[in-house]
């Protein structure tokens, strides 16, 4: 009887953060009076969603007499007729106790047969046909009539008292592994074809978003995620609870304990609570990873993991230590490979893990995408049961990693708020040249993780992006979604340190302070963002960068990086403000005025006969130092030629010369040609569909065409006494986009 | 009268014309020239050989274009060779290639001339 928890909320002062998520379900259940969708709210384990259901609840109970709020939460181990019996009686003892608002009906136990004798004789007599039909169904031993009846229970109450009911569906996900004894049909399935009938207003939750896959109509749903407690709400919790326990604490170790702990609200008040029993103050770090530890493998988080965490062989254990240890996920191959296991062994391991929500496969990778805190509960099984090493052994070893890891986050931790740090580092992006890597959050962790971060060796060898020149940027929250906790920033400059149309650019930079990684939705909601800006200010070029101050998940990475957006996570940050400040300091790095001198060459042509090829020559000379493939530099000398020659033709001035001017960027090759006298121009172009007309005598017209075609940018700009013509050409790497 | 093309050969029903490294508006002239001397001479078949050619320019393109009319008008067949990835993109994105059969070869190019009927 589970459901009787659904009036024991905690107390306000000890809840934090989730006001906002609260008020959109409460508004959906009232409001929702011929639901047009559900809400799925999908999270991790102890990451609060019981809890915010409870407040949804309690709200509904004793706010409003319209909408009638049934909790139900599925327990893993029952049957057909347990879960009817228990999900039949939670749903009567609910609506009775909200028609008379006595919640003692819920909280107390009675039977089945109690509830119909009860409720024959009153206004409620139909809830007692139901369980009628219920008993019979049992006695015959029909099982589809039992679930049948059970699940539609609900949405016949309500049609027959007039009444609106807002189902909340708590552990959704182990409906799904359910099933009938006979004919093995899924309760999952019954409760769609109830759900998706539109007629009932509902909420279900589950771990997983692959929960209803291929099971749902489009928008039938809406997927509301729900992630770690933001940091500043983690420490409030921690700093309630250590006042009640009467704990010393310090916040910046509080804050490492918010890091670890991801924002869950469960595990911050197991820390709390072992803290008290201990006698222990959390004033330093080795203060906290010896209560975490502790709790880790002989405390009630330990107990909590090892009830839903059930590794079934030491092979499961191997596998999932693989998976955390390649951080950006394993093929299939190279783990059946290191596991030394044939294919279907290894196939079923991965999908029990799977439905652990321990493991994601997607694009051919299997990755881990537990939590911290399950990291290291596998850690310590692995070192103890697969590698045979004592308790204190492997218990030291968590510490060690964690004291390092913690440390380090203590030693990069940005003061206040990252939105400020942000701004101000914005303001002094003068043209430097840094590290690429830190804008690619993927190849960083891939390249340092584990290993001390930039040396300096690193940075030398490091590819490096030019920066922009910035001349203001502005924290823009016209554009904000605060519901995502992403804060949308603005900073308009110049490339290359050239205050022209060409070099203009605009940053945009979405940011997310909270302590949960950015995912596929803040992804997703950012390119749009990005979207309505780019369309508002109409800039030629744009730079999308988002900032994650505890990372990404992997499906965001892969799609921030097909789009070609910058990736950068506190990590990533930290050293770029210190560079940033370096550079300011004693100009350790190249300032793009040098890299630009370096990389722009000039020729002059004189209108003869072939010069032109003089021209397509230097341009492949380039072209291979650059390192651009064979394709691409005949490619870009097939329309400077084109562009030459169009200059040539167009110039009236007796011995007149054409100027070629070609600029290598961090990102693109830019040809400017320029010639003296009329112009050459656009309209010259005729008929520009690619159709050929045979035309006889005509021999100009397809040069244009020609070059818009080969190069991705070309524009004519008009110029005093001449015109001049600029092409540009992305220098491309695998996943970035072309819209810069 | 123009200079006479530098490089062809004359097969028996047909003749192949090789272009030079850059074809431009003189080399495009010097092509266009030296194929109408053999469509002069009677020849309906011809094969232009691009194997030794690396850049082509819009005149270059436009007087192929003459070319492929005047053997159009006269009924006669033109096949293309040897052409660079490059210049196959370029001939495909002015539309050229859906009117004049490409092979990779000049010796493919010469088996399915001979096969074709006027």
């Amino acid at each position: 009887m589970d459901n009787k928890i659904i009036f024991n909320i905690s107390q306000n002062n000890e809840f934090f953060g989730r006001s906002s998520e609260i008020e959109e379900i409460y508004q959906h259940a009232i409001s929702s009076m011929k639901p047009t969708y559900g809400i799925y709210l999908v999270g991790r384990k102890w990451i609060g969603k019981t809890e915010l259901l409870k407040r949804v609840y309690h709200r509904l109970f004793w706010d409003q007499n319209k909408v009638v709020p049934i909790y139900y939460r599925f327990k893993a181990d029952y049957n057909t007729e347990d879960f009817a019996d228990d999900y039949l009686r939670d749903f009567i003892k609910q609506y009775f106790a909200f028609l008379t608002k006595n919640p003692a009906i819920v909280t107390e136990n009675i039977s089945l047969n109690k509830l119909e004798h009860l409720l024959a004789d009153t206004e409620l007599a139909y809830l007692s046909r139901l369980l009628v039909l219920h008993r019979e169904a049992r006695k015959y031993g029909d099982h589809t009539a039992i679930l049948r009846n059970a699940i539609n229970a609900p949405y016949q109450a309500g049609i027959h008292y007039n009444n609106h009911i807002f189902l909340m569906l708590d552990d959704f996900d182990i409906a799904a592994r359910t099933y009938l004894r006979e004919g093995r049909t899924g309760i999952l399935k019954e409760y769609l074809k109830t759900l998706m009938s539109g007629s009932i207003s509902y909420l279900v939750t589950g771990y997983t978003k692959r929960l209803f896959e291929g099971e749902i109509y489009p928008n039938s749903i809406k997927i509301m995620e729900l992630t770690g407690l933001t940091e500043e709400s983690s420490i409030g919790l921690m700093e309630e609870l250590s006042r009640k326990y009467n704990i010393n604490c310090d916040k910046e170790i509080l804050a490492v304990a918010a890091g670890q702990l991801g924002g869950s609200p469960a595990y911050m008040q197991s820390i709390m609570a072992a803290a008290k029993n201990e006698g222990r103050n959390l004033e330093t770090l080795k203060d906290l990873m010896d209560v975490y530890v502790k709790e880790l493998v002989g405390g009630s988080i330990g107990f909590s993991l090892s009830s839903v965490i059930s590794i079934k062989s030491l092979n499961a254990l191997r596998l999932l230590h693989i998976c955390i240890n390649s951080r950006n996920g394993i093929s299939e191959e190279e783990l059946i490979e290191q596991m030394a296991l044939d294919n279907e062994e290894t196939r079923e391991a991965i999908s029990s893990l799977c439905e652990l929500s321990l493991l994601e496969t997607g694009c051919g990778l299997i990755k881990w995408i537990g939590d911290k805190v399950a990291e290291d509960y596998i850690c310590y099984l692995y070192e103890t049961e697969a590698k045979g090493k004592s308790r204190a052994e492997a218990k030291t070893r968590i510490v060690r990693k964690r004291l390092k890891e913690g440390f380090y986050i203590q030693g990069v931790k940005i003061k206040g708020k990252v939105k400020e740090e942000l701004l101000w580092l914005l303001k002094r992006f003068n043209s430097q040249a840094v590290p690429k890597i830190l804008f690619h959050n993927q190849d960083f962790l891939y390249k340092y993780s584990g290993k001390m971060y930039m040396k300096e060796n690193d940075i030398k060898e490091d590819y490096k992006i030019s920066l922009p020149q910035v001349i203001g940027c502005f924290n823009n929250v016209r554009y904000e979604n605060k519901e995502k906790e992403l804060s949308i920033i603005v900073g308009y400059g110049f490339n290359n340190s050239r205050y022209d149309d060409e070099n203009e650019v605009v940053w945009i930079v979405g940011l997310k302070e909270s302590l949960s990684a950015i995912h596929a939705g803040d992804a997703e909601g950012f390119i749009r963002q990005c979207n309505i800006i780019a369309g508002d200010i109409k800039a030629v070029a744009v730079r999308r960068w988002m900032i994650g101050r505890e990372g990404f998940t992997g499906e965001a990475l892969k799609r921030l990086s097909v789009e070609g957006i910058y990736t950068t996570d506190a990590i990533q940050l930290r050293i770029l403000k210190n560079l940033i400040e370096d550079s300011g300091n004693t100009n350790q790095f190249h300032n793009i005025r040098g890299l630009a001198s370096l990389k722009e060459f000039e020729i002059i042509l004189p209108m003869s006969t072939k010069a032109e090829l003089v021209a397509a020559k230097a341009v492949e000379e380039i072209g291979i130092n650059i390192g651009l493939d064979d394709d691409t530099i005949t490619q870009i000398k097939t329309a400077l030629v084109e562009a030459c020659i169009n200059a040539f033709e167009h110039s009236k001035v007796k011995n007149g010369k054409v100027y070629c001017r070609f600029i290598v960027g961090d990102d693109r090759l830019s040809l400017h040609i320029q010639n003296e006298g009329k112009d050459f121009d656009a309209t010259l172009q005729h008929e520009t569909d690619a159709v050929v007309k045979l035309l006889g005598p005509a021999k100009r017209g397809r040069g244009i065409e020609l070059m818009k075609q080969l190069m991705d940018e070309v524009r004519f700009e008009k110029m005093k006494g001449g015109t001049k013509l600029v092409m540009v050409k992305y220098i491309k790497k695998i996943g970035e986009a072309k819209n810069e | 009268m123009n200079r006479k093309f530098k490089s062809f050969k004359e097969l028996e029903g047909c003749v192949i014309i090789y272009t030079d490294n850059y074809l431009n508006d003189i080399e495009g002239e010097e092509l266009e020239s030296t194929c109408d001397i053999f469509l002069n001479k009677g020849k309906k078949r011809v094969i232009i050989d691009f194997a030794n050619t690396e850049l082509i320019n819009s005149i270059g393109i436009s007087i192929l274009i003459g070319i492929m009319e005047k053997i159009k008008e006269i009924k006669g067949i033109l096949f293309f060779s040897g052409l660079k990835k490059i210049n196959h993109d370029i001939f495909n994105v002015l539309g050229l290639t859906k009117y004049v059969p490409i092979f990779q070869t000049e010796d493919e190019a010469v088996k399915n001339i001979m096969t074709n009927n006027l």
